[in-house]
């Protein structure tokens, strides 16, 4: 659907340059919720402009269905970009035109008739819910109104693709979850492959198949979403793995065991995918000579796999432990010793 | 007060007609250089550094030329166009060319104030740039333009009042001519509260509109 051939975009200021993208080598499929997390400044809007060809790349190319839009005619680019709709964090709404006319914007630069425009529209209208505020000016709109009818008008013409930048970072928490399920829908319901840009774990725990973390116009590591905050490799990625996957010991562990306030030795597990479903923890009790406490814990799902981290405290000879730890190695759980 | 009713009726007609027909052909100018100056700009839709450069510094010597020196400067230019020299029509042209790009300076200014993001947006949507200027750009700074013609309209109406030198009438010719030259204060005052009283009237008119239209914005 979208690739990136080693794209590198520079953006020359008066004296300096400025190196936004480098060497950005991206394959975005077809029916996929794409997400590109980054710090501001990691050059993720950049990104998302090159495949509407808001911006054009300084070296390498952008390829979307086949074609690369910096090659084509100002008339065959308008053509294409008719064909990808985007929204805003900033919603980017008329404030001449009541929320009808907003949507009906895309349909009148393609000169439709007026009745073609009602129809889309009102369907439009529909989807985000919104047929009752049609005559409201974006003015007497809530945050997340605002944003659905960004969405309804990026969708009025069928897109194929949906670019979303920052699209929630304006909106309440609330509000988030109900736009990124609006999205979902818009993906599930007409196929519209999204590319979205973020700086919020949020947005791809929830909605994400794919990601791609950006570091200072790089990308450093891409995959399923699982798969990258499972077990994530860069800094930047175990940052932002952490605003989710909450798996660092608590500080009060630590400091009992300086105390020396266990009797046993404290381990930390981790599940991941099938390991979190099978009953590892009672068939230890149950075969070993040991006793077990669980210090702390939970379970969190991302992209509907299970990932979860325990610390448990176990008590018991050292011989017995260390086939304790060999029985959940075999059974694919991630053991540390905390100390 | 020695003038008649007749002359006062016949002035203000004449100031009226002065500061209408320039306000078409102004507004027109005004809106055009306005709009070019905005979307040749470096970074622009239509971005041109020559058409910029070459029209930039046109309007700002339109500017600086006091009115009544652009009065008898381009008197060539008004008989090339009008056929004379002399006249209530006569004082159009000068009155156009002062005021065209004095409007087009706050017509720039109202264009630079819509949010880029909405711009970007249509851009985004495949908008040919005329598309954008018609369907976006001038609606959505559609309120400041009324407010703009009405600061615009008022100073047509001072303007009119130099007219006079090259015989244009009007009401501040009146003031002068009548009232000035022949010590006639009566004459001074009324011409003066006249001109107050339509400036007021025009003041209020315009920001009616202008409330009307940024209702909801």
């Amino acid at each position: 659907m979208i690739e990136f051939n080693d794209v590198t975009k520079v953006f020359t200021n008066k004296k300096q340059q400025v190196m936004a993208l480098q060497n950005i080598d991206l394959h975005i499929q077809q029916g996929d919720i794409f997400g590109v997390i980054g710090y501001s400044g990691a050059g993720k809007s950049t990104l998302l402009r090159l495949v509407n060809a808001l911006e054009i790349p300084t070296t390498g190319e952008v390829l979307v269905q086949g074609k690369n839009l910096a090659r084509l005619s100002k008339k065959e680019l308008r053509q294409e970009q008719k064909k990808i709709g985007m929204i805003f964090q900033h919603f980017n709404l008329l404030q001449s035109r009541n929320v009808y006319e907003n949507i009906a914007l895309p349909l009148e630069l393609e000169q439709q008739s007026k009745v073609d425009i009602d129809r889309k529209v009102k369907e439009a209208l529909a989807f985000v819910n919104l047929t009752d505020k049609a005559q409201h000016f974006p003015e007497q709109l809530s945050g997340g109104q605002k944003q659905r009818v960004g969405i309804a008008r990026a969708l009025v013409t069928n897109p194929e693709l949906l670019l979303c930048d920052e699209a929630t970072s304006a909106l309440d928490p609330q509000t988030t979850i109900a736009i990124l399920q609006l999205l979902k829908r818009v993906n599930k319901v007409f196929g519209i492959t999204i590319l979205l840009i973020t700086h919020e774990m949020e947005v791809i725990k929830e909605i994400c198949n794919r990601v791609a973390v950006m570091e200072e116009g790089a990308i450093i590591e891409t995959g399923q979403v699982f798969d990258v905050f499972a077990q994530p490799k860069k800094a930047t990625t175990k940052q932002f793995a952490q605003m989710i996957v909450r798996d660092d010991v608590p500080v009060v562990i630590h400091e009992l065991l300086s105390a020396n306030r266990y009797q046993g030795r404290v381990f930390h597990f981790k599940f991941l995918g099938d390991s979190t479903g099978k009953p590892i923890i009672s068939h230890i009790a149950k075969h070993y000579e040991v006793d077990l406490t669980i210090l702390f814990g939970n379970i969190m799902e991302i992209q509907s796999t299970f990932f979860g981290h325990l610390m448990v405290e176990i008590i018991g000879d050292d011989v017995e432990i260390a086939k304790v730890l060999q029985f959940a190695e075999q059974s694919q759980v991630n053991i540390q010793e905390v100390s | 007060m020695e003038i008649s009713s007749d002359i006062l009726v016949r002035a203000l007609q004449e100031t009226l007609y002065m500061v209408s027909v320039s306000l078409v052909f102004g507004g027109i100018i005004g809106i055009v250089l306005g709009v070019t100056l905005v979307v040749t700009r470096k970074g622009h839709i239509l971005e041109n550094r020559y058409v910029y450069a070459l029209l930039n510094p046109i309007v700002n010597v339109l500017r600086s030329i006091p009115f009544i020196i652009l009065l008898v400067a381009i008197i060539p230019l008004t008989r090339l166009i009008v056929g004379t020299s002399i006249g209530t029509t006569a004082a159009i042209v000068p009155l156009v060319l002062h005021i065209g790009p004095y409007f087009s300076r706050l017509v720039e200014n109202s264009l630079l104030e819509v949010d880029e993001g909405v711009i970007e947006a249509t851009r985004a949507m495949g908008a040919t740039p005329v598309q954008l200027i018609i369907k976006v750009l001038l609606p959505e700074a559609f309120g400041s333009f009324v407010l703009s013609l009405t600061t615009v309209t008022i100073s047509l109406i001072g303007a009119t009042a130099m007219a006079g030198a090259i015989g244009g009438g009007g009401l501040g010719d009146v003031a002068i001519t009548y009232g000035y030259q022949r010590f006639d204060t009566a004459t001074i005052v009324v011409t003066v509260v006249l001109l107050v009283v339509i400036v007021q009237i025009i003041q209020s008119i315009g920001n009616h509109f202008e409330r009307k239209i940024r209702r909801f914005n």
